[in-house]
């Protein structure tokens, strides 16, 4: 059981990144970013490229992945959703599909549709009071809460930070108090380039790397920022973790095939009873 | 009269596809003065001062701000051309708090962080309540005191020209009062003021010159004293009144 629950918030971790770089660009674009979902993949396969191709240890490579993929976001913001920008959210959603697939067969293209693996010991599991915790699960806990930290410190205590809760909460005033809008958006995309990134890094140590990876993260993502409340980066975490533990403590009731069922049910359930999700409206953008 | 600080002409702007709703406005602020713009409901006061401050780009006409065409330009550099906003609703962001709000208002317009403390001791000067409560939520403020922490924030920057939309609106008559005595107040203090009102007399008193503004142009253009001691004072500020009569300026 408490084997579950530390399963549970690890993989709820692997979920947070992506779902806090979901909610971030949510709450300044005003459009689910489906693409989310390649952006993983394609993090895991620039870092991939890095680490086995050219052979610089990992933890520089999931580097050279973030730096990559906020390149690819800020370039896709450039071709696709800036021509786009004061469309309905609806126009932005469906780009944002087109994006996704342009990502995963430029994946497919450039690295073929085997599956892969970093270039990393394996080690054994460690034992500590009767659980069993793996290498890859300390990073995995350490990446994702330095990141959580990194967020928390640039929205709540810099210039940027303050601009981007602004843009998100009224466009029309953040412009008369300054703050351009375009550049907030870049950062907005660098920053949630780098958050999928490290996701699709971690992704790819814990289980395998191929095409279909991020596929497999788009339906506990977008549960996760739906429970935590939309455009809510900090609910989003909490979003993550409950839907990754709740995955894993259904493997206790239900077949292993039926977890991504999980995030499913969650999303229509928060729907129907608390649509603002968790932490309501009020503190959407935070 | 001295020298306009502000100068609009022939100003055309409208919202998306849609047809004018400024049809060709024109008048002029003086430098250091308090000037008024008066009208009925849905003639266009806000949508005169939303394309003034850069929130709606102009179809036609020019806007020149300290002798300078602003007319194109965003309003982020409207902001830092001088050019002060307080909107008639929506005015602060809910989700901060009150230092947030200040410190917001101050750092991207003037693009550096040393005139920050000063910026704001002079703003507590003038809304001492604000200083009490910075940690406060914005969105947890009552009425009057969101409209002050606005006003507030407008000057962070040290705006040359300030455009009120309706300051008063909403607020309880204590709150009015203080709301003018901080616009004169203000304007003593070097900053020229373009404002909206419905509290017509109140703002009169403290304004130099009225602007009435009635579908979207401009009806007349008067010393605010003429308009307040119009005969017929109503049928002026609702546009029917003989504006020859009125001698526009
Ligand atoms: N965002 C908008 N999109 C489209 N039309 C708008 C928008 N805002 C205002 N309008 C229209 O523009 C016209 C003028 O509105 P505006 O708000 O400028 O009037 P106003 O003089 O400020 O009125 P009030 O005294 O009620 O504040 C109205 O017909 C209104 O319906
Ligand atoms: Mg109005």
């Amino acid at each position: 059981m408490l084997q579950l629950l530390l399963n549970g918030v690890v993989s709820g971790l692997l979920v947070a990144l992506p779902a806090i770089a979901l909610s971030l660009t949510y709450g300044v674009l005003n459009f689910p970013n489906f693409a989310i979902g390649s952006m993983i993949t394609m993090g895991a396969y620039i870092a991939l490229f890095f680490n086995v191709d050219i052979g610089v240890p990992l933890l520089l490579a999931a580097g050279l992945g973030a730096v990559g993929l906020a390149c690819v976001a800020l370039i896709a913001d450039r071709l696709v959703y800036r021509p786009l920008r004061n469309s309905d959210h609806v126009t932005l959603l469906v780009a944002s599909m087109g994006v996704y697939f342009v990502l995963e067969n430029v994946v497919r293209f450039l690295w073929g549709s085997d599956i892969r693996g970093y270039d990393i010991a394996v080690a054994r599991p460690h034992r500590w009071l009767g659980l069993r915790v793996n290498n890859e699960q300390i990073t995995i806990l350490i990446v994702a809460l330095l990141a959580m930290v990194a967020v928390w410190f640039i929205l709540m205590k810099t210039p940027l930070g303050r601009a981007m809760r602004a843009v998100s909460d009224n466009p029309d005033l953040a412009g008369v108090r300054g703050i351009n809008r375009n550049r907030v958006i870049g950062a907005v995309w660098g920053i949630s380039g780098v958050l999928a990134g490290f996701a699709g890094v971690l992704v790819g140590m814990d289980g395998v790397i191929d095409p279909l990876m991020g596929w497999n993260y788009v339906l506990p993502v977008f549960a996760a920022v739906i429970l935590g409340g939309i455009g809510n980066p900090f609910g989003a975490v909490i979003g993550a973790i409950l839907i990754g533990v709740a995955e894993e403590l259904s493997t206790l009731i239900l077949p292993t095939t039926y977890r991504q069922a999980v995030a499913f049910l969650i999303i229509v359930l928060v729907l129907l009873l608390r649509p603002h999700g968790l932490f309501g409206k009020a503190r959407i953008s935070r | 009269m001295s020298n306009p600080i502000l100068t609009v002409s022939k100003l055309r702007a409208g919202y998306g596809s849609g047809g004018d709703i400024i049809k060709g406005a024109g008048f002029s602020v003086s430098q250091g003065a308090i000037s008024t713009i008066v009208g009925p409901n849905g003639a266009g006061k806000s949508t005169l001062i939303k394309s003034l401050v850069g929130l709606l780009t102009p179809r036609d006409g020019t806007i020149t701000l300290n002798g300078k065409d602003v007319t194109q330009l965003d309003a982020p550099a409207k902001a830092r051309a001088g050019l002060g906003y307080v909107p008639q609703e929506h005015n602060v962001f809910r989700n901060m708090t009150i230092g947030e709000n200040m410190t917001l208002a101050y750092e991207f317009i003037a693009r550096e962080t040393k005139g920050l403390k000063a910026a704001r001791d002079r703003v507590f000067d003038i809304f001492p309540d604000l200083a009490h409560r910075a940690g406060d939520m914005a969105g947890n403020l009552s009425g009057g005191q969101r409209q002050m922490l606005a006003f507030g924030c407008a000057l962070m920057p040290d705006p040359s020209l300030l455009l009120l939309d309706e300051p008063s609106a909403g607020l309880s008559p204590k709150y009015v009062a203080e709301m003018f005595q901080a616009v004169k107040a203000v304007n003593q203090a070097g900053v020229s003021i373009l404002m909206i009102e419905q509290n017509v007399k109140e703002a009169m008193v403290i304004s130099e010159t009225a602007i009435v503004l009635v579908a979207g142009q401009v009806r007349a253009h008067m010393p605010a004293l003429d308009f307040l001691n119009h005969p017929d004072i109503h049928a002026l500020y609702m546009g029917t009144a003989d504006v020859a009569a009125a001698g526009s300026v």
